[in-house]
């Protein structure tokens, strides 16, 4: 190469051009790797929030699926009284004569010492003693507790009576109450 | 730009600006031709120099082996710019040169030749090519007279093959300067018209004596060849081997044709290399009459054979044109080593690597070479372009990418999203999807009572062989640490009596196959599943006690099961982990095992 030429050639021709546009590269790509971070943290917000939103809508269609079920349950926790608990109780023993079954007073506790203890949802207990057939029990109970879903046995027992051949029966149910 | 100042005159960045502008508007950049021998070239005009009248001119086209004699140029033509601007022009239109992208003008000098001996620190053959470098730059130095002129004369040195040992080994070769001026202006000529003009100035004599295997043959008493010019005559010795072992130059006085005493002087150095009879090879190399020369050497060299060389012959059976000078086959023409062998020995091998005889003798001198960017710099300059090219393209494809890509994410849901949180409404979801997970678990079917009464009626036979006295029925729950459920435990205690025919029947459900049969049974009766025994980890066990019934007589008289001569205890215990599905959920924290957590 000519040594007037050489150089000029070599440094202006092509380091200085190279230089430049490699500082021109860097520059881009610079922008654009803080652009892509950027992106990123959003995109991932994005993601987390369609995420979320998706579970909201599958909550959503499980609280409506629910919905009507829950309605029923809630209803019938904060519609049963212990008034109408008995109400039940005499339109069951309705079906049977004093002979086949009767119902002696009985007794509430404002809590449950069974099931529902340590239990969150609220509860009580009530204690009833029948004196009737096996019979006649069963079907009555049968209906009571069909009818009163919240009723959980705590316990029962049986003792034939002495006289007149029927079966004294003593129950304590856990009552699931309303909130 | 000045584009006459000298590069050293100029900074590094306009030294730049002009390789950039020669690269631009002349063909220096894509036209190799600038910077090839004016030989290489495809179209080379021939300028024979003879005398004072001017040179006779040959066009040769390489491509074609195409030879054509032109119009002779006179010495008012050669002093005027514009008068050998013309001939070029008139060269460039001519059918064989048309289309040339450049053009070789190649100067045999013929009229003109001097030699002289090397000095005698410099007389060791190994350092030939050492000493022609040095030539060129200070001839003095070499050269045994130091009296020489550098200014007006072109030094080159010629090796001599066949020198014996001890001998000259080389000769100095000296052309006058004079035509320089004419090649300069072609040169211009050539920069002006952007077309490469290459010049190269030969000696005439040089490439007579390469040429020399046309016409002559190796002789085993050695060989004189004799070069008759206008001006000078040159004696070639050569050995047996036909090998150069000297050149003699002989001036002619004025006016005459040959030099005075030929003949003895060709004795004389016939006689220095012990050469009794050499055959003698005379050449008119311009066509001239060569007979007084003949008749000088016959008078010396009785035994020799003389002979005229006629080219004319030789070319003609070649194909070639009869007037060419011989000179030309030298420098345009490759002979063909089976047909002429003695291009093989040592003196024709060696001219034809090392290309002795094509030396330029006027080079173009330094500063006007400095005015322009060597083949390497135009070279360097066309591979950054096309690095800067690339390196550009690469640049704006990323760009380009970088760009489509910036678009598309700041056009995508995500840049411009603003979270809000959905906390709430996930909580009130959660609190109500939990209300009736909660409720759905408590009001399963666990723990029914009208259920319970139907196991203990199925385990007391109809037929009266079995009284209970007394069924107590318990449900607890049944806590593990760390669970979120509580397990539950239900147990059933039966006292009662039996008949010796009702005892086998009752103790048939003191085993586990035989409560867990009759627990599936009132599963299935009553739809209650949680008297399935074969979920989960549930477990059923039993116990049964019998004894003898003590209230028991034969009149059946006093009470119930007086009758029966047994009484039995019979205890079953069903047992729910806290993972069983019936399971009771919605439980306060549990701190340590079997307590719960006040609220």
């Amino acid at each position: 190469m000519n040594e007037y030429y050489k150089k000029p050639v070599i440094l202006l021709g092509l380091v200085a051009p190279v230089v430049v546009l490699l500082l021109l590269m860097s520059g881009v790509y610079y922008g654009y790797s803080k652009l892509n971070k950027s992106y990123q943290v959003k995109k991932t917000t994005y993601d987390k929030a369609q995420k979320a939103r998706q579970n909201t809508l599958t909550l959503q269609g499980q609280v409506a699926m629910n919905n009507d079920e829950l309605e029923k349950w809630e209803g019938l926790l904060a519609n049963e009284t212990r008034g109408t608990f008995v109400d039940h109780w005499k339109e069951a023993e309705q079906k049977f004569s004093g002979k086949e079954l009767t119902r002696t007073p009985h007794t509430w506790l404002n809590y449950s010492p069974g099931i529902g203890k340590g239990i969150k949802q609220p509860s009580s207990q009530v204690t009833m003693a029948f004196s009737a057939t096996y019979r006649a029990m069963q079907a009555t109970l049968m209906e009571v507790e069909s009818k009163l879903p919240q009723m959980q046995l705590d316990s029962i027992s049986m003792k034939p009576d002495d006289i007149g051949g029927r079966i004294n029966f003593t129950t304590k149910f856990t009552i699931w109450t309303q909130n | 730009m000045n584009e006459e100042t000298h590069p050293s005159e100029q900074s590094a960045i306009q030294r730049y600006r002009r390789t950039v502008k020669l690269a631009n508007t002349t063909s220096r950049l894509k036209n190799l031709d600038w910077y090839k021998d004016a030989l290489e070239l495809d179209v080379q005009v021939h300028m024979y120099l003879s005398d004072e009248t001017g040179p006779d001119c040959y066009l040769f086209k390489k491509s074609s082996n195409h030879y054509e004699k032109l119009e002779k140029l006179n010495e008012s033509q050669l002093e005027k710019h514009t008068e050998l601007e013309k001939y070029v022009d008139q060269v460039l239109e001519l059918d064989a040169a048309k289309g040339a992208k450049s053009l070789g003008f190649v100067l045999y000098l013929a009229d003109e030749l001097s030699i002289a001996s090397l000095g005698p620190e410099h007389q060791n053959p190994a350092e030939l090519m050492e000493l022609n470098e040095m030539m060129i730059d200070s001839p003095i130095e070499v050269l045994e007279d130091k009296t020489v002129s550098t200014e007006t004369h072109a030094w080159n040195l010629f090796p001599y093959p066949g020198a014996a040992a001890g001998s000259e080994f080389a000769t100095a070769v000296a052309v006058s300067r004079k035509s320089s001026h004419v090649l300069e202006i072609l040169r211009k000529i050539g920069c002006e018209k952007n077309i490469p003009i290459v010049t190269s100035a030969l000696s005439a004599p040089l490439n007579a004596i390469a040429a020399l295997p046309w016409f002559v043959t190796a002789n085993e008493h050695g060989t004189i060849v004799v070069l008759n010019y206008r001006k000078f005559t040159l004696f070639s010795i050569m050995n047996e081997h036909c090998d150069l072992m000297m050149i003699r130059y002989m001036p002619h006085p004025n006016g005459a044709s040959a030099p005075s005493n030929l003949g003895s002087a060709a004795l004389a150095t016939a006689s220095s290399f012990e050469l009794e009879s050499p055959e003698i090879n005379v050449f008119a190399m311009e066509g001239q009459a060569v007979d007084g020369l003949i008749v000088s050497l016959q008078s010396s060299m009785i035994s020799s054979d003389i002979m005229l060389v006629d080219t004319t012959e030789i070319f003609k059976s070649k194909s070639l044109p009869e007037d060419l000078p011989m000179e030309m086959v030298a420098t345009t023409q490759e002979l063909d080593a089976e047909v002429y062998p003695l291009v093989e020995n040592a003196t024709f091998s060696t001219l034809r690597d090392e290309r002795w005889h094509l030396q330029n003798f006027l080079h173009p001198d330094q500063e006007e070479a400095d005015m322009f960017p060597s083949a390497s710099d135009m070279n360097f300059l066309r591979i950054s372009r096309k690095v800067k090219k690339i390196a550009a393209l690469l640049l704006l494809g990323f760009v380009v990418f970088a760009g489509i890509s910036t678009w598309r994410k700041m056009s995508s849901e995500a840049w411009g999203f603003k979270a809000s949180s959905n906390k709430a409404t996930a909580s009130a979801l959660g609190v109500k999807l939990n209300q009736h997970r909660q409720l759905d678990s408590l009001l399963q079917d666990r723990s029914k009572a009208w259920v319970s009464m139907e196991l203990v009626q199925r385990l007391v036979p109809i037929d009266g062989s079995v009284i209970l006295k007394d069924v107590n029925h318990y449900v607890a729950q049944k806590p593990e640490v760390g669970k979120r459920k509580y397990g539950m435990q239900k147990e059933w205690v039966i006292n009662g009596f039996a008949t010796a025919k009702g005892l086998p029947q009752i103790k048939a459900f003191g085993d586990r196959d035989g409560i867990k049969k009759i627990f599936n049974e009132v599963a299935i009766v009553t739809g209650n599943e949680a008297y399935l025994t074969n979920i989960d980890k549930r477990d059923v066990t039993v116990s049964f006690k019998q004894k003898a019934n003590p209230l028991f007589n034969k009149i059946g008289q006093g009470g119930l099961g007086v009758s029966m001569p047994h009484a039995f205890n019979l205890t079953i215990t069903q047992s729910f982990r806290a993972s069983d599905s019936l399971a009771i959920a919605g439980i306060k924290k549990i701190t340590r095992k079997g307590t719960v957590k006040k609220p």
